[in-house]
């Protein structure tokens, strides 16, 4: 089939798992054990005041009529309402838009800017001290907690040499810029170990393969070959890499933003599920499924593009 | 290869000259005359009836009440009232209110305001039983309030400075409740600019505020910031003013910082270990003194509180009126807790359940102390963490068998904890333990109605005494309340009943 | 069978943490939950030889006792799914056509699942401990291996050795099995390695968000979560168990370059 058939194929199928994803996110979060209004009313809950309240939330309805409502209010545009504030699920996520995505964009900008040289430094010479010394250090980078990584880094660039704000986001851009240096930082730590096995193993492939040696029998430079085939086929991985491994980055930022105190759609879910907050965790599932499920796309779609060895069919 | 070195030193140099260029704008310490807080929970509501420790603090900046505790948190002053007198019979009590008060939307404060707030708040069903004296109110004038009780009913003025009674416009200004208390209008120092939830919420100064020259800053923010570690490095690194409730195995390290001023403020506060009586193990008053006598109190004081608290003697704390300094209460004593453990049928040993507070350090902490010294008496006592709001949920429901909890004083009078304590009329089942005293109720009932101090002295005496006898819960650590702020800030101030007053505060 | 040197020292560092972790006691002879509230926050002693936590305990004890319950779960949490991945990756890729498509999307479902949702729904339901953790890594962690695994096959069907075994009338299970799975497991071996290492993270992230392993067990992630507390004055407590994770993912990677090297002949 062609090319662009395979996109629209592609897209198509994005539907049902989000759909699967709308049933399992709302049958989970209501196994949570705890009632919404109980925990809302907090010291003040009585039993009349529950009742009333979780018939206002619309919670003492059958689960399937407040799925379907659910679903309803997805294809008409909206998430819900959040049990707590009575705010639009969407206009609460879009506020923390800005944070959560220069945290994503800055983790995942800075991976890059750290695991290619180190990369290409390891697979040019096959287990010189060089190569090894590039996969030895980004070990302690995988090994140590974000938590210890996060304080750490604040402790030593914000506090004893203060290059970078202790936390919190900025007014201006440049000032957000400089926020989320850290933060970005510490998700750069983690992700670039991981990036670096990944990229120098698909390397050393290339180096070795049948056109990298002709192309070197023919005369091409090294560089050149560096530059045209090895860096073309790093990209091709390392966007595999970052499709499969986005989970992990946007969940390693539920920790990053607590540190950091960010306050991005990962606080923004963690704080809705201990309220109980149903829509809201309903709603960011969704919203984080969709992300994933987006770039793991355009991810597949780059790879079927680039790569000649792969056959769509 | 050349073009791999030059990837690496192009890669630097870009570090390098990005360093170059952002490291003036690390200078960014909040401005003078805007006090920035960070605290550990995030503000939930304006509405005083519904208040916890997470929004009073800034609802007592908005709204102000008739009495306040004094600073030393052992009286009440006048406040948005001048003066007061009694009838004889002591059930009339006649108010006269200040007349240079206005509201924030510059409307002034009349009687016909004290009186709707004070009968909502009457009616509440947060914290409606602390008014459960008072049998009605009257606006006779523009600036006369007449409250009538339904018997002798010594704690009223403490009752009157408790945030629950906080001013409000008559009918709220023609606003639904709702609507008020999305944008409230209050007599206090600052007045509502912005909360944005799950981040901060930011008072701004009400340029009518009564006291001239007051406040002295332009707009306090309570940030929410939950982890321990980043609020102390905001601190320190001058992003923050003033931290709330650092914990207290920061203090060291605060105190160590040159420009940190640390708070260690008495207050009327405790920790208790409840026991659930519906298990039948600890139905038995043996087994609850065995383990009271086994919480190794110093240890506890030592490791979650870096000896900066108290070993608690009684179900009341210190600096509340009343409050028995000479009841014994049950201090740790191993030999003791084995011996009232043989009088029970327990003495060959037990298994018990402690629900704590997942992630909760302080909890963690004390759990873990208990645990190593019930072991030595026999007691196996296993851990159970919920996540904080199942926990709470758990413990009202009586579902669990010993849990760690407190109270923090919001009154000077003992009358709020004891009833809502100890009694059936608190509603909560003597604080979800199922403890019921007859002789105890009684007492509380009698300090309840006495104006005499000495026959309430006597009725509370007996209080502290019996409750510590029948150790309906082991009582743990009374702590301080912690803050740390920046040497820049002045006239910060927390009394023992946890209220601080920003418009006395200076910064710069 | 030839082994690289640099199996034989992964295997050796882990083994010998496995070692002690389980004939701990005759190791260390200190109770790692017994309180001695007269030595709290000790730095290195002779006694203490890597000093005490806040409650006196000794920290070398609580690393080793520790040893036991995250290695347990690094393993436990990356066995299952690597099978599981694994063995549906090799299916996807070949059949390709209408399996492909399903599981494709199954994967699609899984992985865009936000992990910690399921992982703090599923503390919420059974409690805070290992239990949770298992379960929620299981679920969502055998998509990495079949991503991988179908991506590596999708190219290796292509390649001239599996057209020529077709063409000999080999089964397709056998060529799967001898042909295909040793050159297209590489990546999923290393991928292993690190995913051992994230799982123990994983519960140090949890314990960081309140529902970790309950207290007072010896665990590095609850140890790193006490420690965190003290960071400016003894670092050492907060830091220690974060290197022992480091030193699991040392060895580990050693390991696994170790078997790669073996794969590829």
């Amino acid at each position: 089939m062609s090319y662009l058939t395979y996109v629209g194929k592609r897209l198509l199928q994005m539907l049902p798992v989000l759909f699967g994803i709308s049933i399992a996110v709302f049958a989970i979060v209501h196994l949570i054990p705890g009632d919404p209004a109980d925990v809302l009313l907090g010291q003040n809950a009585t039993d009349a005041r529950v009742k009333i309240l979780n018939k206002k939330l619309g919670i003492d309805r059958p689960l399937l009529v407040q799925y379907f409502a659910f679903v309803w209010d997805l294809l008409h545009g909206s998430l819900g309402t959040s049990f707590y504030n009575r705010e639009s699920v969407s206009s609460l996520i879009l506020g923390r838009l800005p944070e959560t995505g220069m945290l994503l964009f800055g983790g995942v900008i800075l991976s890059i800017l750290i695991a290619l040289p180190l990369s290409i430094l390891a697979a040019s010479k096959r287990g010189a001290f060089r190569d090894q010394l590039v996969r030895a250090i980004p070990i302690v980078g995988l090994g140590m907690p974000q938590v210890w990584v996060g304080v750490m880094l604040i402790l030593l660039l914000g506090l004893r040499f203060p290059l970078f704000p202790v936390s919190g986001f900025g007014e201006t851009f440049p000032e957000r810029i400089h926020s989320i240096f850290l933060p970005s930082l510490t998700i750069a730590i983690l992700l670039s170990p991981i990036l670096i096995r990944s990229l120098r193993a698909s390397m050393l492939e290339i180096l070795d393969s049948d056109y990298v040696l002709t192309a070197r029998a023919k005369g091409i430079s090294t560089a050149r070959i560096t530059r045209v085939h090895v860096l073309r086929n790093a990209i091709i991985a390392s966007v595999t890499v970052l499709g499969i491994n986005i989970a992990y980055l946007v969940g390693s930022m539920v920790v990053v933003e607590r540190v950091f105190a960010i306050s991005g759609t990962g606080s923004l879910m963690i704080d809705s599920i201990s309220r109980r907050d149903y829509p809201i965790v309903q709603g960011v599932t969704l919203y984080f499924a969709f992300i994933v499920v987006l770039v793991s796309l355009i991810t597949d779609l780059i790879h079927a593009a680039l790569d000649p060895r792969v056959v769509v069919k | 290869m050349v073009s791999r070195k030059k990837t690496l030193g192009a890669f630097f140099a870009a570090l390098t000259v990005a360093a170059t260029v952002l490291v003036p704008l690390s200078a960014n310490a909040s401005p003078t005359g805007d006090l920035i807080f960070v605290r550990s929970q995030d503000f939930a509501t304006f509405d005083p009836d519904l208040a916890q420790n997470d929004s009073l603090f800034i609802q007592q900046q908005v709204f102000e009440g008739l009495y306040r505790g004094t600073k030393d948190g052992k009286g009440v002053e006048p406040w948005l009232a001048k003066s007061h007198t009694t009838s004889k019979d002591g059930l009339t009590w006649t108010f006269k209110l200040r007349t240079d008060v206005k509201f924030s939307n510059g409307s002034p404060l009349t009687a016909a305001d004290v009186k709707f707030s004070l009968d909502r708040a009457t009616a509440g069903t947060g914290w409606g039983f602390i008014n459960e004296a008072i049998g009605s109110v009257e606006a006779p004038s523009t600036d006369t309030v007449v409250i009538k009780t339904k018997f002798q009913w010594a704690p009223l003025l403490a009752d009157l400075a408790c945030f629950s009674n906080s001013i409000m416009p008559k009918d709220f200004g023609g606003k639904t409740a709702a609507e008020f208390f999305k944008d409230p209008i209050g007599t206090g120092a600052f007045v509502f600019d912005k909360w944005t939830p799950g981040t901060e919420i930011k008072l701004v100064a009400n340029k009518s505020y009564w006291q001239p020259g007051k406040p002295y800053l332009n707009s306090v923010t309570w940030k929410y910031v939950i982890d321990d570690n980043t609020r102390e490095f905001m601190l320190k690194g001058g992003q923050a003013d003033i931290n709330e409730e650092p914990p207290a195995t920061n203090i060291k390290s605060l105190q160590a910082a040159p420009n940190i001023k640390v708070g260690i403020f008495p207050a009327a506060a405790s920790n208790y270990l409840a026991f659930n009586h519906k298990v039948p193990a600890l139905s038995d008053v043996n087994v609850r003194r065995a383990i009271s006598y086994a919480v190794d109190r110093a240890a506890i004081n030592k490791v979650v509180y870096s000896g900066l608290g108290t070993a608690s003697n009684s179900f009341l704390p210190p600096g509340v009126n009343y409050y028995d300094k000479n009841s014994p209460g049950v201090q740790f004593d191993l030999k003791k807790a084995a011996a009232e453990l043989a009088k029970s049928k327990y003495k060959k040993g037990l298994k018990l359940e402690l629900l704590i507070r997942g992630g909760n350090k302080a909890h963690e902490a004390t759990a873990s102390i208990l645990q190593a010294s019930l072991k030595k008496i026999g007691i196996t006592m296993t851990i159970k963490a919920q996540e904080p709001s199942v926990q709470r949920v758990t413990q009202k429901a009586m579902e669990y068998q010993m849990t760690l909890t407190g109270w923090t004083m919001d009154i000077v009078d003992p009358d709020q904890l004891l009833t809502f304590g100890l009694t059936p009329q608190g509603g909560t089942s003597a604080y979800f333990t199922n403890y019921n005293n007859e002789k105890v109720n009684a007492a509380v009932k009698k300090g309840q109605t006495s104006v005499d101090p000495k026959v309430r002295a006597a009725a509370y005496t007996f209080v502290q005494k019996q409750v510590a006898d029948d150790a309906f819960m082991a009582f743990t650590i009374n702590p301080p309340y912690l803050y740390a702020w920046s040497n820049k800030i002045t006239g910060f101030f927390v009394n023992p009943l946890y209220s601080y007053k920003m418009e006395d505060v200076k910064k710069g | 069978m030839k082994f690289s040197k640099t199996l034989y020292v992964g295997v050796g560092l882990l083994g010998a943490l496995v070692l002690a972790a389980i004939f701990a006691p005759l190791i260390t002879s200190f109770d790692p939950n017994e309180p001695d509230y007269a030595n709290t926050l000790l730095g290195p002693t002779a006694q203490h030889w890597l000093g005490t936590d806040p409650l006196g305990r000794d920290v070398f004890t609580r690393l080793i006792y520790g040893a036991r319950i995250d290695l347990a779960i690094g393993l436990l949490a990356v066995v299952l799914p690597f099978i599981i991945g694994v063995s549906l990756g090799l299916l996807t890729g070949w059949r390709g056509g209408k399996t492909d498509s399903i599981i494709m999307r199954l994967v699609d479902t899984f992985i865009a699942f936000p992990f910690y949702v399921l992982a703090i729904a599923l503390v919420f339901i059974f409690g805070p401990g290992i239990k949770s953790i298992i379960i929620a890594i299981t679920l969502v962690g055998w998509v990495a291996y079949c991503r991988i695994v179908r991506a590596n096959v999708l190219v290796a069907k292509e390649q001239d050795y599996i057209h020529a075994a077709r063409l000999t009338g080999l089964p397709s299970s056998r060529i799967l099995r001898r042909h295909m799975l040793p050159n297209v497991i590489s990546q999923s071996i290393v991928f292993a390695m690190s995913d051992i290492v994230l799982s123990i993270l994983a519960i140090v992230s949890l314990g960081y968000l309140g529902l970790g392993v309950p207290v007072p067990t010896a665990e590095w992630g609850s140890m790193i979560q006490e420690g965190q507390g003290y960071i400016s004055q003894q670092w050492w407590l907060a830091t220690l168990p974060g290197l022992m994770v480091v030193y699991v993912g040392f060895s580990l990677s050693l390991i696994g370059d170790g078997l790669v090297a073996r794969l590829e002949r």
